[in-house]
């Protein structure tokens, strides 16, 4: 008898183990009451519009019920609360009429300096370069952390991912990357808090090291 | 609670075990570029002529650009017989600054780039999902890839080839197209810091010609090199066998041995023509 529980108990442990070391392979995990370090953690946000009438300044955000409405601006909030209930965001909806370009990136750069907001993040990726926010970047890689994503399908050329002083944070192996930048072994994220969160996707790349830093 | 959360973590797990995707990357000579997540071989064929290759799934596409910044597109979606298009392209200038291809079907313009901001579109979109099966190839990003590759350049209508590569394609031609192609003369343009040459050879007629509206040439031996600067009615700078490299000023690039006009007192006349030759040095 107990010899057959010592059996069963290792042999459970064996599966359990196999799978901690499986999804360590394939997952980053990140349990959410630990991973805060700063209790009250400001950041930045460039992205499009949200689902719904918001502030430029959230302090509590509110979470969509269903999915099919959400915006991609609503999944990078969503993920950066479960990741810290209590961080306040700066959001910068950069989309006009549809589209989201270079000088409104600046413009939302620009008003993340004017808040003194230190660490920012743009899950966007385009193949044009802007000499101008380029040099942008440059002027005020001191002042201002910008962190971007990589797109998902490769791409030799990636912006802003790809542009001096932005830590571009990806998964592929074959992207080319800058000595600043981070490489994760995998696009996909658990978030565990009271409930567990599946997230896959270069897009929570950038906010996940702004958040972790 | 906690069977619930194990049950739901090796669901997953075994979901993810299916679904992760696999990169691969061809290790040859051709330049592998990436646009929107399709591959694109963009490489040198026999006739050196610029072949841009891209497949994604059952949709392929290549085109064929000729030294005369011709081209022939052809984008078929090979799960579809009838699915193939064919277009002709007018490329006359293809730079990252500068852009201006027609674009025709059955002898009508259906497509026109004129600045960058048309290929290279500036705007900004959130990371999509990974497309399941193949992404549909468009005329941009065929242009998106040629330029990406940085291995040929199109100005006025003429493509001028990254010196290494037309070299190394010379060199690896038959014995008999290569004993030829080394008589000839070669427009050269002068590209950043590389030197590119049109893959179209000129008698050396056209070359002194070429030297005397101080544009740049480029051929195989400094003998070559020198005899049109003499020809055209000047003398050479440097003086010798042997032309002057500029690699130990800069960086990085690619550089080549050249002449330039000489004055009476033997100096050079710079910000005029050169007369490169031979092997390319690459430094790094």
């Amino acid at each position: 008898m107990m010899k057959k529980i010592l059996r069963n108990t290792l042999v459970a442990m064996t599966v359990l183990s196999i799978g901690v070391l499986l999804i360590l392979q394939n997952y980053i995990v990140v349990f959410s009451g630990f991973s805060s370090q700063n209790d009250n953690l400001t950041v930045g946000v460039i992205d499009g519009n949200l689902s719904r009438e918001h502030s430029n300044i959230i302090n509590d955000i509110e979470l969509m019920s269903g999915s099919k409405d959400k915006t991609h601006g609503d999944l990078l909030l969503e993920f950066i609360k479960n990741y810290d209930d209590n961080v306040k965001v700066y959001y910068f909806d950069a989309e006009v009429d549809g589209i989201i370009n270079s000088s409104r990136i600046i413009e939302g750069l620009n008003w993340m300096l004017e808040n003194d907001i230190e660490r920012v993040c743009i899950s966007l990726s385009s193949t044009y370069y802007s000499d101008e926010l380029q040099k942008w970047l440059k002027k005020n890689q001191n002042v201002i952390k910008v962190y971007a994503s990589y797109n998902n399908v490769l791409n030799s050329v990636d912006y802003p991912a790809q542009y001096k002083a932005v830590i571009g944070v990806g998964s592929n192996k074959e992207v080319n990357y800058k000595s600043q930048d981070i490489q994760c072994h995998t696009n996909s994220i658990i978030i565990i808090n009271n409930n567990m969160h599946v997230y896959r996707g270069n897009s929570y790349l950038a906010p996940l090291y702004m958040m972790r830093e | 609670m906690k069977k619930t959360i194990s049950i739901l973590l090796i669901g997953i797990l075994v979901i993810n075990l299916f679904s992760s995707p696999v990169y691969a990357m061809e290790n040859n000579s051709n330049e592998t570029v990436y646009v929107d997540g399709v591959e694109f071989e963009v490489s040198l064929n026999d006739d050196f002529e610029i072949v841009v290759r891209g497949e994604s799934g059952d949709n392929v596409a290549q085109m064929i650009l000729e030294s005369d910044g011709e081209a022939e597109l052809e984008i078929e979606n090979e799960e579809i017989d009838e699915d193939r298009q064919e277009f002709e392209l007018e490329i006359n200038d293809l730079k990252m600054n500068e852009v201006n291809v027609e674009v025709c079907q059955d002898n009508e313009i259906v497509e026109e780039y004129t600045t960058v901001e048309e290929v290279f579109e500036d705007e900004y979109e959130g990371q999509v999902a990974i497309a399941a099966g193949g992404i549909t190839i468009t005329i941009g990003m065929v242009l998106e890839a040629l330029l990406y590759a940085a291995l040929a350049v199109v100005v006025a209508g003429v493509v001028y080839i990254v010196v290494t590569k037309f070299y190394s394609a010379v060199e690896s031609a038959t014995a008999k197209k290569k004993k030829k192609a080394k008589k000839y003369y070669y427009p050269a343009y002068i590209w950043g810091t590389k030197v590119a040459v049109s893959p179209k050879a000129i008698s050396k007629t056209k070359a002194i010609k070429r030297v005397k509206q101080k544009r740049s040439v480029y051929s195989f031996t400094s003998a070559l090199a020198r005899s049109i600067i003499v020809q055209a009615g000047y003398s050479y700078y440097p003086t010798g066998s042997k032309g002057e490299i500029n690699s130990s000023k800069k960086s990085g690039g690619i550089y080549l041995y050249h002449y330039h006009q000489g004055t009476k007192n033997g100096r050079p006349i710079h910000n005029n023509f050169h007369s490169f030759y031979g092997v390319p040095v690459v430094v790094k």
